[in-house]
């Protein structure tokens, strides 16, 4: 990176009578804080940005936008930066923008939904949105994530089976475009209106925005956003006991119902996912596999491990299904939810787990799933941890995508680590799509990142090319990679960030790389 | 790539079982920035869920303990050099080591970031990279024993006329340290004095070093002088030992974590009691009683060493510090109203004044416990107390700056307004 040149001190000297000294950085101690996660192997994440900024508003980021179309350099965006790897550097000039100074949130308590801004964590906007009796969903990566990104990338949040995949959940929204324009959606379009729609001006925008795992950056800067917001049956704040590591969440059972039973096959348990589904029961439905269970109640590696080898969740979890049902409109519906599981769990051959298991794993676990930090408790047991291969498409799909899947991890271990045919299954809107996902620990060192990224990005892209299941890996393969196996999806995304970017200066390399894109194909 | 039981394992052991390495630890972090926010089970609020003050007012991630995590590889790797960065002195010395970061990091990772911290302090200063802002302070402490920049002749003066023995001349197996806050802040003596009072009640046969008492070291520790640390060190235990002393009761809770998890690394075998500790005791065995009533409301802060910072690290188990004595006393205060604030116990807020930045960054320091002041103020309560000298300082200074009307006082203070 030309730091210090003609060219870094003009964007410096301008970012600074933008948003003042003390909001700029080019120090290189603090540019390495901005180099670095766990989930990504850090010989992909290549280069250094060149410029730390910190933006106070919408107002802010689109003069910045402007500076760099202005002098073509680079661009990212963070919320928690969690996974870095799809925002970070990998050309010259490259300015990260940073929202911590963004964090504004507003609870529409009437409508039901939220305005919040990128550095608004799920957790924020839970403990405000519990306050007057509403509700919004957490997903894996955890409740000290964005929001704001996570609504608009891949919002797997622990209710989606009944409040939908995340991005669902988006109304109006404002939206800085590579151009510097302020482009303003739904009801937002309208002058004088607020956030509360989210289709429109014209075709729904939103598409373009977030696809299905949104477009990291590469079509412009989210900067406001309105969220559904839902019923919240439960106390106005989370019931805990005990001091960390060692706490407890346990709901009120008038209320809230967990339920965890088990089926000989893989195949009983998505069956019973399926007419849960049909019978629109349950406000959370998974199917975890033993590792998850492990993963999240484990309070050090050594018992991580100590119990991984003495089996003890392979043997009491396998194929096991976890539904949480809530009582939105009363204590009622609960009972009612609970006979037809019941009903359903007879249908279908399912058996509780053990109350000495439930009791092990529920009260210090299950809360997780209403408000945690769930992926980072994933790199605990070896620096790291993968997700080897991932799909949204029907239940159907998700069966066949793990069938194909196995082989391919099971031909990187090691050094990926044991895991156990992990087969995580979330039914999303109710049970209208769902998500099949294989996630793996892994001994963070670049000797084996080496073998396993290359390996089975290569595999995974294949592989669907050959079974047709859309499985897709976030953060390693931009479309002009990948979008081959999923119906030429790249030639399309690249149409679109010719529209919106023609300087490709928005992320321009994680989402999509232009430069190895022939533009005759598009 | 290990197998056991058929399973593929990771062949490093410190995947197996933790134990503290530098490198390896900083090389841990995953950026998931729990270090950054308090608890998510416990955010009870959007207004206070941060943890870090540094994170909070620098806002820049090389100000977190990810970020420092992040610096500290690439110096250990030699990927960045001192002189690469002006910024470098004031990433690792804007940091209040009040472990929030630390204790949040722990509720899901085998990690101790704060060690990190400490270590990369302790090397910097040893590598000669001294904050200038410190120098005024640890040349006063080399020529007069404490961290106040006063006179040490006049250390002591806080105990005249009380009648407590000397020792220096006699034996008791109890010393009273009543810390360098406690010994030269006058608005300040009333605490130091109470609690020699509550001992005294007791029946508690104990003394003072007077103005032969020195610093602890703890403060400078913090700051990277680890020679600071073993030369207090070393001083104290032999005095102690010439004393006779086998138990040392401070009401200082910087203090308190010094005696109690520094110095058995030096040796020490002394028992280490804080007030709050002994005060519980006495209520419990029922030796002392409340007879006054005392109708106020009031919020309990939790002092970082004292709380979360008095642990011993074991992997999975809970992050314990005295959280329940102070609380124990205050609810046993007849007409007493405690309301906790968001941030309490291991994931309280820090007041501002330690590892340093008191010394070197006033308006970071004040920012701090300005937040404490604020969020005390949203619980309603009349009063503010706490259980360490420099947190009440802070919080007096940051209510006078605010021109607030939050009381601020010691839990001994408390406690003589019921006896």
């Amino acid at each position: 990176m030309p730091l210090g040149d003609e060219k870094h001190k003009l964007i410096y000297d301008e970012l600074v009578n933008i948003l003042g000294k003390e909001y700029v950085s080019v120090d290189p101690a603090v540019i390495e804080a901005y180099n670095r996660e766990s989930q990504t192997p850090a010989f992909l994440i290549k280069g250094k940005p060149e410029f730390i900024v910190l933006p106070e508003s919408t107002e802010d980021v689109q003069q910045i936008v402007k500076l760099a179309e202005r002098y073509r350099f680079p661009y990212s965006v963070i919320g928690s930066g969690l996974l870095l790897a799809v925002v970070s550097a990998a050309k010259p000039y490259w300015c990260i923008i940073d929202s911590k100074r963004m964090d504004g949130l507003e609870i529409d308590e009437k409508n039901m939904y939220a305005v919040i801004e990128p550095y608004v964590t799920h957790a924020q906007l839970q403990a405000e949105a519990m306050k007057v009796g509403l509700y919004n969903g957490v997903p894996e990566a955890g409740a000290q994530s964005s929001a704001l990104a996570n609504h608009i990338f891949a919002g797997m949040h622990g209710t989606g089976f009944r409040t939908g995949y995340a991005s669902r959940n988006v109304l109006g929204l404002e939206w800085v475009l590579p151009s510097g324009d302020i482009f303003r959606t739904g009801s937002l379009s309208n002058s004088g209106y607020d956030y509360f729609w989210g289709e429109g001006p014209g075709p729904d925008a939103r598409g373009i925005l977030r696809g299905l795992i949104g477009h990291r950056g590469a079509f412009g800067i989210i900067t406001k956003v309105a969220v559904k917001l839902y019923p919240w049956p439960g106390p106005s704040v989370l019931p805990t006991e005990g001091v960390a590591p060692l706490k407890k969440s346990e709901m009120p059972r008038e209320r809230f119902r967990w339920y965890l039973f088990t089926y000989p096959t893989f195949d009983g348990a998505i069956e019973a996912m399926r007419e849960i589904s049909k019978s629109e029961i349950g406000t959370m439905v998974h199917r975890w596999p033993p590792i998850y269970y492990n993963w999240w109640w484990a309070k050090s590696k050594e018992e991580y491990w100590n119990t991984w080898v003495d089996e003890y969740w392979q043997k009491n979890v396998n194929n096991c299904v976890a539904v949480c049902t809530w009582g939105f409109a009363s204590e009622t519906q609960v009972e009612y939810e609970e006979k037809v599981l019941i009903q359903i769990i007879a249908d279908t051959g399912g058996k509780m787990i053990p109350e000495e298991v439930y009791q092990r794993w529920v009260p210090y676990t299950a809360g997780n799933w209403f408000r945690d930090t769930n992926g980072n408790r994933m790199a605990r047991p070896a620096g790291g941890y993968y997700i080897s291969d991932m799909a949204i498409d029907s239940l159907d799909d998700c069966i066949r995508n793990f069938e194909a899947g196995w082989p391919i991890l099971d031909k990187y271990t090691p050094p990926l680590l044991d895991s156990q045919h992990p087969a995580w299954v979330v039914p999303y809107d109710f049970g209208h799509c769902a998500l099949s996902e294989m996630d793996v620990p892994r001994e963070k060192e670049d000797e084996a990142d080496l073998i396993v990224i290359g390996g089975i990005l290569n595999d995974v892209i294949g592989k669907s090319m050959e079974s047709g299941v859309p499985a897709f890996l976030l953060s390693t393969s931009p479309y002009d990679r990948s979008g081959s196996a999923f119906a030429n999806i790249h030639l399309l995304v690249a149409r679109l960030k010719h529209a919106l970017d023609p300087y490709n200066l928005a992320n321009p390399t994680r989402f999509i790389s232009m430069d190895k894109m022939d533009e005759s194909e598009f | 790539m290990v197998l056991e039981g058929g399973k593929v394992l990771p062949k490093d052991d410190w995947h197996r079982k933790y134990y503290w390495d530098l490198r390896k630890v900083a090389w841990q972090c995953a950026r998931c920035s729990v270090c950054k926010w308090v608890d998510s089970w416990e955010v009870k609020s959007a207004r206070f869920a941060k943890i870090c003050p540094s994170s909070l007012y620098y806002l820049f991630d090389a100000y977190s303990c990810q970020g420092r995590m992040d610096v500290s590889l690439a110096l250990i790797d030699d990927k960045l050099k001192y002189e690469d960065s002006p910024a470098l002195l004031d990433i690792y010395n804007k940091c209040n080591m009040c472990g929030g970061c630390d204790a949040m990091c722990k509720r899901v990772q085998d990690m101790e970031p704060l060690r990190v911290i400490q270590e990369m302090r302790t090397r910097l200063v040893s590598d000669g990279q001294l904050l200038p802002a410190h120098m005024p302070v640890m040349d006063s402490l080399r020529k007069e024993d404490n961290m106040m920049m006063k006179p040490k002749a006049d250390r002591g003066k806080w105990a005249a006329g009380l009648g407590i023995k000397d020792l220096t001349q006699e034996k008791a197996a109890v010393v009273f340290h009543a810390g360098c806050n406690l010994s030269f802040d006058e608005e300040l003596w009333k605490v130091a004095r109470g609690a020699v009072a509550v001992l005294q009640s007791a029946g508690v046969d104990f003394g003072i070093m007077g103005k032969d008492e020195t610093c602890c070291g703890g403060r400078a520790y913090e700051m990277g002088y680890q020679g600071e640390l073993t030369k207090y060190a070393e001083n104290n235990l032999e005095a102690w030992k010439n004393a006779g002393v086998k138990t040392v009761v401070t009401a200082c809770s910087d203090g308190y974590y010094t005696f109690k998890h520094l110095y058995p690394e030096l040796g020490s075998t002394v028992e280490v009691i804080h007030i709050v500790e002994f005060i519980d005791r006495l209520i419990k065995e029922g030796k002392l009683k409340f007879t006054k009533n005392v109708p106020m409301t009031v919020t309990y802060h939790d002092p970082c060493h004292l709380g979360r910072r008095d642990h011993v690290y074991v992997p999975g188990e809970a992050i314990m510090g005295i959280y329940d004595a102070p609380r124990d006393i205050i609810n046993s205060i007849p007409g007493v109203e405690l309301i906790e604030m968001y941030r309490i116990k291991e994931y309280a807020w820090c007041c501002g004044a330690g590892g340093g930045v008191k010394e070197a960054y006033p308006d970071f320091n004040m920012f701090t416990a300005r937040e404490r002041i604020e969020e005390a103020k949203a619980t309603g309560a009349e009063a503010l107390v706490t259980a360490c000298p420099w947190c009440e300082r802070n919080f007096i200074d940051a209510v006078n700056s605010g021109g607030d009307r939050l009381k601020v006082m010691d839990i001994i203070e408390l406690v003589q307004q019921a006896i």
